[in-house]
This record gives structure tokens, C-alpha cells and sequence, in this order.
């Protein structure tokens, strides 16, 4: 007997139908007009400070006055010993050698040996 | 209609295809400037038009309407998916100097040739753009970058530890990606999301910025999937660089990471025909199916409700082992005939193929032409095909009643042809190679693997919860079965052939050929 195409059932064609209209709200609200949007907002840089602008160092960098961004970029200083030293700082006042970062919590001998070749300490 | 999802799902597909080769939908939108609403108009007038014929009872009219409006709906989400926004990167930048904020958006990964002495490997870096800093403009931006850091180390610093959700801030070269000699890379990273690549020499020009970001259980699929090759990377620490290699094979086995196997072991894998097995597929998750469905029969548990924890674990899996493909296929076939048993239906293994083909289609267009995508398609239905018409015959029914040791055997080459038949041409067509050995070297390292993989999962598991040193000898076992496959795959030596070059038509008529070859039998009744 030859099979001929009956289509889908109505409670099928219900289903389908259903995710083809939600599809379609979809693509009528949302990506498709995205795609067409006009100009694209651009906030200008002006007088970027230090900090913000910062994304390489050149050493040796001054210990006491280094930013939070700066500090992130020592070797083995992440953001909480960053933001340690930078309190250390406020509490204390300045560093007078780089082994007095020893005092930091989380900074042990070996730390402060790789960073004797990235910090100085300016008069 | 008994399955309604067939003509759904190849509908959905010509779709995708007919964009994806004529960009008609791109195309027409650059002429003529209203066109989204002229679409959106015409794909109302359709639906209304079916309402029509659905009130008038004209089954047949209404249902080709259903089907052009689902073709409509794969070219739309094939051209919204590659269609880039306005502040897409790529549009901003395509070889130069910018500076970059953005989150990982996956775990970071171990990249290149991996040496086993004291090399420090590449790391890759998958960055979602959120900032770009251009000139003297700052533009909120979209679009996937991937980053290398490079190995060498710089003096006296460790690396950075970078993970998901971490929010960077770095200055770098972008570019596009380079193609080699016939491969299309820019093609075959833009279908990962990733369109621009940039190199660094050392983190210390990446900043971590304060804002963790990401999925909340995504970061911890991810941290548990840190901890399971934190736990590995130390009993190598602990045994010596002798267990490295066969470790390293484990991890690909268990969780994906045969990106840092070295060359030569895949070269080794490949040329036994059992490459497959590195890569974390159906296969996987079929081994770890039937081992949970083993556990559930051995304490008399019915499926029906031991597939409520069964899914859950699949899905688990996906995740660690990073949602690729055919992990995905094979856990969405198994969440429906696990749906489908739990409400005492029969499942339908072809059904549930096709289910899961389509969804991955819908949500991402572009795995039609993704490799992996394709072979995980081809090898499962081909298999079931078979397995169909053996069925059918009487020697099928025959070999159900034989004793195990003859069956275990038997099927696995009945998989092994299958899986060969489906995806013998597309290792042609994109690799030029193939292995002559599959069909002996699967029927020995089937078991192996089968014992590897789920001895290896179990043990990370307890990892968590047990002293490391305690699980090591189970390690240990991983390590000793990993060296017997390490040593199957020196018997087989490398076989040189010179495949030539042909149309992807020549696939097509292949596919249409096993196709009917295999279900001949049922048309003749």
C-alpha cells in the first residue's frame, strides 16, 4: 500500500505552531534590529589617570608609590596582596627597604627575593 | 504522524543551509533597508495563513506552511547566529595594538606540543570581550578573543593562576587568525566563537581585576573539574615523571584535555584507530550509562527512578568535560529515553538522535559544519541503523540468545562497522586518513577503557572526600591498564595512504546509498 503524507495531527500542528510564534516574537523584539543599531556610544579617554590607563610597568617601579593596578602587576602579587600593601601603607606609612614587605602577611622571603629585580625604594 | 520531529528537523536544516550557502537572508537585508520588517511581516502573514487552514480543517496545506515557516526559522537563526553586532571586536580591530577588559569565559587551557621535563607549556586564555580601549576612545564591546601565553618563563616569578569568571584588564596585539595550506582556521575558530588571537610572553601584563564574574554553577563545574586535574598533576609530583605520559592519557580519557597530549601520542592513538577514545564522546558516556545501569540492576533499583540520579550525573559529566558536542548529543539521547522510560513509554533511539540533533542545530546553528558534530551524528545513526536491520533478521535474534562471551564480542564489532561505515568518509574528506586496525584494536581496548574511565571518575570523586594518599593505589591500577593500551597501540604500525581529494557531494551520495542499502529490508516487506 503506498504511504502518502498525511501531515501532522491538529494537536501537532498546535505544538509546532506555538514554537514558531514564539520564535518569531523572538526574532521580531529582540536580535534581529540589534543587529541594525545605529551608531555605537564611545567614551572618550580624557586625562585617563595613571591607574586606569596602566596595563604593562617598566621596572623597577617605587614600592611607595605604587598603584593598586601596578602592584597587580609584580610577579606573585595578586589583588588581596595588593590591596594589603596598599593598607600597610595607609596604617604604617612608607616602606624604607623592599624587605620590610616581609612584614605583610602572605609575603615570605622567597616573594620578596623575585621582587628585588621589579621595586626600588625613592628618597 | 507517528514522528513528527523528522520533517521538523530537516526542515530546520535545509534552512541552516540554504543561508549558509547563499546568505540570502544578509544579503537582501544590505539592499534593501526595511527588510527585517518585511520578514517579520511575511512570517506573520504565514502563521496566519496556517491559523486559516488549521480553522478549515486542511491538514495537509497547513502542515507545509508549519514546515516553510520552520526552514524560515533555521535561515534566521543561522544568520543571526554569524551575523556579528555593530560592537563586535572583530569590526573594531583586526591587526594592532589595543587595550582589552574582559571575563573567561572558560576554564584556561594547556596548549601546544606538552614536553615532560621542566618546559613551562603555553596557556590559552578564552576571553569574552566586555571593554575595548582604542586610541583615545573607551567602547563597550562583544566577541571571543583567545590569548597565548607563551611558556617562558620570566626570572624568578611563578605564573599567574587564572580561572573562570576572572574579569582581565591587558594591552595586546589582535589579529586574525591565519589560515594553513587547505585547512580554514579563521573558519574553524569563528565556529568556537573566537575571532581574534593575540600572544603575550608573560601574565605580568595581564591585570586581574577585582570582579569575579561568571555562572554560579558553571564556576563550580569548572572548580571541581580544576581539583580532579590538581589531584592527577599531584600523584605525578608523588610518583615521578615515568607515570607522566600514561596520567596525562587518563585525563584525556576522563575529562577532555587531549589538547596536552604531545603529537607523537596522538600520532600513536591515530594509527591504531583508536583516537576516538582521547577524545570525550558518546562513547563515554555510553560507558558511563552502562555502568550505572549496571549498578542500579545489582541492587535491584528500577531505571525508572535510578535515571533521576542517573541524568543528573550525565549532565555533571558534560560539564567537566567542557559541554562539547558529542557529550551533548549523547546526554540529551539519554535524558529522553530516560524521560521516555520513566513514562513507561518505548523509547525510540533514532527519534531521541534526531531530538537531540536539533536542539543542538537550534541553539547553535553553525554545528552543522562542525567535524565533531557531524561524526557524533553520522557514527550514532549509522550504529543504530545497523543494529536495526540486524534486528530484523533472524541471525540478530540469534545472537540475542548466545552466551555472553560470544555476544560482548560480536556487538562490538557490529558497533565498531557501524560507527566505520558512518564515519569512514568524513575522516577522508577532512583528515585524508584513516586507520586500517579499528575493527581489532576496538574489540581489545573497548574493555580497557571501560574499566579506565570509570575506575578514574570514581576515584576523583573520592577525592573529595577521602585523604589523596589513600586513593592513589586505585591511580596506580589507571596507570598499569593506560600502559597496556599505550602498548596495544605499538602493534600496529603506521600505515601511509595517499587519499585523493573529493566533493562533499560524493558525501551526500554515499549517506543516501548506506541509507537505503541498510534499511532495504524493511521497504521489500
Amino acid at each position: 500500500m503506498k504511504k502518502t503524507f498525511g501531515g501532522f495531527s491538529r494537536k501537532q500542528q498546535q505544538v509546532v505552531s506555538l514554537f514558531c510564534l514564539l520564535y518569531g516574537l523572538w526574532l521580531a523584539g529582540n536580535g534581529y534590529f540589534e543587529t541594525h543599531g545605529n551608531t555605537l556610544p564611545a567614551i572618550p579617554l580624557l586625562a585617563p589617570t595613571p591607574s586606569g590607563m596602566l596595563v604593562y610597568i617598566d621596572p623597577p617601579i617605587d614600592i611607595n608609590t605604587a598603584h593598586y593596578e601596578e602592584l597587580q602587576l609584580l610577579p606573585s602579587i595578586g589583588p588581596v596582596l595588593a590591596e594589603r600593601i596598599l593598607l600597610y601603607r595607609e596604617q604604617y606609612g612608607t616602606f624604607r627597604s623592599v624587605d620590610a614587605l616581609q612584614k605583610i602577611h602572605g609575603i615570605g622571603p622567597k616573594t620578596v627575593q623575585k621582587l628585588q629585580y621589579y621595586l626600588e625604594i625613592k628618597d | 504522524m507517528i514522528r513528527p520531529l523528522t520533517p521538523l528537523f530537516w526542515g530546520m536544516l535545509c534552512g541552516i543551509l540554504l543561508e549558509s550557502q547563499w546568505d540570502t537572508i544578509g544579503r537582501i537585508s544590505e539592499l534593501i533597508e526595511p527588510f527585517p520588517f518585511i520578514l517579520i511581516g511575511g512570517y506573520g502573514l504565514i502563521l496566519c495563513l496556517w491559523v486559516v487552514f488549521h480553522r478549515l480543517h486542511y491538514n495537509r496545506l497547513a502542515t507545509y506552511l508549519l514546515l516553510v515557516l520552520v526552514v524560515i526559522v533555521g535561515m534566521t537563526r543561522y544568520a543571526f547566529h554569524v551575523r556579528l553586532p555593530v560592537h563586535h571586536i572583530a569590526n573594531f580591530v583586526t591587526d594592532e595594538r589595543v587595550t582589552l577588559e574582559g571575563i573567561l569565559y572558560k576554564p584556561p587551557e594547556k596548549g601546544g606540543d606538552i614536553v615532560y621535563q621542566n618546559a613551562t607549556p603555553n596557556q590559552y586564555l578564552y576571553v569574552k570581550t566586555t571593554w575595548l580601549e582604542q586610541g583615545a576612545s573607551r567602547y563597550r564591546a562583544c566577541g571571543n578573543v583567545r590569548i597565548t601565553l607563551l611558556g617562558s618563563p620570566l626570572l624568578l616569578s611563578e605564573r599567574k593562576t587564572f580561572s573562570y569568571g576572572d574579569t582581565i584588564r591587558t594591552r595586546i596585539r589582535l589579529r586574525l587568525p591565519q589560515n594553513f595550506d587547505d585547512f580554514d582556521y579563521q573558519e574553524y575558530l569563528q565556529r568556537q566563537g573566537i575571532y581574534l588571537l593575540g600572544t603575550l610572553g608573560h601574565d605580568r601584563y595581564i591585570i586581574k581585576l577585582p570582579q569575579k564574574q561568571g555562572n554560579v554553577i558553571l564556576t563550580g563545574i569548572y572548580s571541581l573539574r580544576t581539583r580532579i586535574l590538581d589531584f592527577l598533576e599531584d600523584y605525578v609530583t608523588i610518583q615521578g615523571q615515568s607515570v607522566s605520559a600514561p596520567v596525562q592519557v587518563i585525563k584525556a580519557i576522563t575529562v577532555g584535555t587531549s589538547r596536552e597530549l604531545s603529537q607523537e601520542m596522538k600520532e600513536r592513538f591515530r594509527n591504531s584507530g583508536m583516537y576516538h577514545f582521547l577524545v570525550v564522546s558518546g562513547i563515554h558516556v555510553g560507558i558511563l550509562a552502562g555502568v550505572g545501569h549496571f549498578l542500579l540492576r545489582a541492587f535491584r533499583f528500577p531505571l525508572r527512578y535510578g535515571s533521576l540520579f542517573l541524568f543528573p550525573g550525565l549532565l555533571w559529566y558534560a560539564g567537566v568535560t567542557g559541554f562539547h558536542f558529542p557529550v551533548l548529543r549523547a546526554v540529551i539521547m539519554a535524558g529522553v529515553i530516560y524521560f521516555a522510560i520513566t513514562c513507561n513509554r518505548i523509547p525510540d533511539p533514532l527519534y531521541s538522535l534526531m531530538f537531540a540533533g536539533g536542539v543542538l542545530i537550534f541553539l547553535t546553528p553553525s554545528a552543522v559544519f562542525d567535524v565533531s558534530f557531524q561524526m557524533t551524528v553520522a557514527a550514532t545513526a549509522s550504529i543504530l541503523l545497523l543494529y536495526k536491520r540486524l534486528m530484523r533478521e533472524s541471525l540478530g535474534q540469534r545472537l540475542l540468545q548466545t552466551h555472553l562471551a560470544i555476544r560482548v564480542p560480536v556487538f562490538s564489532l557490529i558497533m565498531t562497522t557501524g560507527a566505520m561505515l558512518g564515519i569512514a568518509p568524513l575522516l577522508l574528506f577532512y583528515f585524508h586518513e584513516i586507520s586500517p586496525y579499528p575493527f581489532i584494536s576496538n574489540l581489545i581496548a573497548l574493555p580497557i577503557v571501560s574499566l579506565i574511565l570509570p575506575l578514574s571518575l570514581v576515584t576523583e570523586v573520592l577525592s573529595f572526600v577521602l585523604p589523596w594518599r589513600f586513593l592513589y593505589p586505585l591511580v596506580s591500577v589507571d596507570v598499569i591498564l593506560v600502559k597496556g593500551l599505550l602498548f596495544l597501540t605499538d602493534i600496529f604500525p603506521p600505515v601511509e595512504m595517499d587519499i585523493p581529494r573529493f566533493s562533499a557531494w560524493f558525501l551526500l551520495v554515499y549517506y543516501l546509498f548506506v541509507y537505503w542499502g541498510v534499511t532495504r529490508f524493511r521497504r521489500h516487506q
